[in-house]
């Protein structure tokens, strides 16, 4: 064996080795990326089926397949993070009652992302459900027929003067990403660096059920 | 050394392509997921232009049945139908959106809105000719419209939605002015309907009770719980008639033409009365002898299904009959006039409370005013019955116009 063989195995060994490293990091870096982005997609999904079940129920608010039933008193609670209704869920002329509210974050502490809370939607007396979609902020704001803020407590009479309900929603990915994410003004909990994927909806809805008194 | 290049080369590219392939369809599948919120934004909202449109038809044409058919819409294709429903003219407007072979569809009842859904409906002129102004302690529990001006005094209380022609007028609003429960619109006009009586006394001659009245006939009336309703006619001492409401009158509307009815009892089922003076001076008052309830009071007996629509050319009288509690329910209506109490300066104080509505265009003063021993007349308390929001006496006066009963999305 020459020097020179030996020399092109020790520089042929370097190359590999080389290109073994750019190989490793690469995979690490597409890993990571693929997780952030399926965790983005399923944050995504998660925001994407909550809006369209607050809208689903939201406008059947007030509604009520027997028109002789459900003609005042829509909204019983109206509060910044829960709500509640009247609606014909089953659309069987029934009036039932609709309650959307947030859990604590005690509720979901096995996490590692501590602000996702429990969105629950109750039906009735039924038992309390939700999901754990990975929602972080729940925030109702109302407004009556001026589309003027209302001010908190609403209640009694006042409770009959909304018109309009703005709705901000956003979910976070419940487990953590080495990623840094953005920030979300107008809220006192801003979605921290840790915690990659955080999408939010802003939705003003208005049941033209309100509006048939 | 050329042959392992190649495979190196490859074994590279196919990494790449599979790492590629992975992050493509993570992204594809956010893209398709974004495109199909979008997609159920944009469906909904072609379905709500159908409906809007069809709505819109229903309220410039009563009689619009002709729905929609294949309407290209925001990328869509909205198709609407509007069929007759139920009773009293209600139409349920269907529009359905088809979007990326999608289907939405958005389901209204809309019907005429009657009269008899105002808790009270007026002027703004008093029995003086003067105005009416509403003042604290006043309190009006459903929808209110004044064809004029609402003119108020200190904080009264509005609790249904209200209306008026002209605005409000409010004095002595420190340290607080009249507080609304629901909203207040201005510049709606909502006027009493000319023709209205007289297309009510043809439906009685239709298929209800019609008495045409010559010489000073008037009609005597007690509604009795069984159901049955016992009528003299023309004089209080003529035989009277005993019969089940339904047969006396199957479509519920009691009629007299130039004539007054004089009416008292415990109503079992849904009627309206009507005094309607279509010629001459006499006649077109309602008189109301006693109390004129139902069963139960609709407001804490969910069960009651009874209704009563009083409906008069000229004044509906509250006799007197030295009662100091006087109840009637059901919606009153006067075209020309109001709601009148009889000997309010001489008969004992008390309350008269009207479970229903007062649709007239003057309102008249119920006592004379006074306080303490001097006091005579009543008290009027007006009680909404929230049935009226949605339903009304048979035949009752409509506005002309429609409103929406359900919206279902």
């Amino acid at each position: 064996m020459g020097t020179q063989t030996i020399i092109d195995i020790i520089a042929s060994t370097i190359v590999f080795g080389a290109l073994m490293l750019m190989t490793l990091r690469m995979n690490t870096a597409q890993s990571e990326m693929m997780q952030t982005a399926r965790g983005d997609l399923m944050v995504q999904e998660s925001i994407v089926q909550v809006a369209h079940l607050i809208e689903y129920d939201f406008r059947k608010m007030g509604y009520c397949r027997n028109t002789a039933q459900l003609l005042t008193d829509f909204i019983l609670v109206a509060d910044s993070n829960r709500i509640t209704f009247r609606t014909d869920v089953n659309n069987d002329g029934h009036i039932d009652t609709m309650r959307y509210y947030l859990g604590p974050t005690s509720e979901l502490a096995s996490t590692p992302n501590p602000r996702d809370r429990i969105l629950y939607r109750v039906i009735n007396s039924d038992d309390a459900k939700g999901a754990n979609l990975g929602v972080t902020v729940f925030d109702l704001r109302y407004y009556d027929q001026f589309r003027q803020l209302m001010a908190f407590p609403i209640t009694g009479s006042a409770l009959n003067t909304i018109k309009e309900i703005q709705i901000t929603v956003q979910v976070e990915n419940i487990t953590a990403s080495s990623l840094s994410g953005g920030s979300f003004s107008g809220y006192s909990a801003p979605f921290g660096s840790q915690y990659s994927g955080a999408y939010w909806r802003q939705m003003r809805l208005s049941s033209r059920n309100l509006t048939k008194r | 050394m050329g042959k392992s290049a190649l495979i190196l080369v490859m074994g590279f590219s196919f990494l790449f392509f599979l790492q590629g392939q992975n992050y493509y369809t993570a992204n594809t599948e956010a893209f398709r997921n974004a495109m199909s919120y979008y997609d159920s934004t944009a469906i909904h909202e072609i379905a709500l232009a159908g409906a809007n449109m069809a709505c819109t038809e229903v309220y410039r044409e009563p009689s619009w049945r002709t729905g929609f058919s294949n309407i290209s819409y925001n990328g869509g294709v909205f198709n609407v139908t509007a069929v007759n429903t139920g009773s009293s003219q209600r139409v349920q407007i269907t529009s359905t959106a088809t979007l990326n072979e999608q289907n939405y569809s958005i389901a209204i009842v809309i019907g005429p809105r009657s009269f008899s859904q105002y808790a009270y409906w007026g002027t703004g002129v008093s029995g003086g000719g003067g105005q009416v102004y509403w003042e604290t302690g006043d309190t009006v529990t459903g929808p209110m419209h004044t064809q004029g001006t609402l003119r108020t005094t200190g904080a009264p209380t509005f609790l249904g939605r209200t209306t008026a022609l002209n605005g409000i007028n409010s004095i002595n609003t420190s340290p607080s002015g009249p507080v609304f429960g629901s909203s207040f619109q201005s510049g709606l006009s909502i006027p009493l309907v000319s023709g209205s009586l007289g297309k009510l006394d043809s439906t009685a001659t239709a298929n209800g009770y019609r008495l045409n009245a010559t010489g000073g006939a008037n009609l005597y009336i007690v509604f009795n719980a069984n159901g049955t309703v016992t009528v003299r006619q023309p004089l209080a001492t003529s035989t009277p008639i005993t019969q089940p409401l339904s047969t006396f009158a199957p479509n519920g509307v009691i009629s007299i033409n130039n004539g007054n009815i004089y009416v008292e009892g415990t109503v079992n089922g849904q009627v309206t009365i009507l005094a309607n003076k279509s010629s001459g001076t006499v006649g077109g008052t309602v008189n109301i002898t006693g109390n004129l309830t139902y069963a139960s009071d609709p407001r804490t007996d969910p069960t009651q299904t009874s209704m009563l629509g009083i409906v008069a050319q000229n004044d509906i009288v509250i006799r007197d009959n030295s009662a100091t509690q006087f109840t009637v329910m059901g919606s009153i209506y006067s075209a020309t006039t109001g709601l009148v109490v009889q000997n309010l300066s001489t008969r004992p104080a008390g309350n008269l409370t009207l479970v229903g509505g007062l649709i007239g265009p003057i309102l008249y003063a119920t006592s004379n005013g006074g306080t303490g021993s001097g006091r005579r007349g009543y008290n009027l308390g007006i009680r909404y019955d929230t049935r009226f929001m949605n339903d009304a006496p048979p035949f009752y006066p409509t506005t002309g116009t429609y409103q929406i009963l359900s919206w279902y999305e």
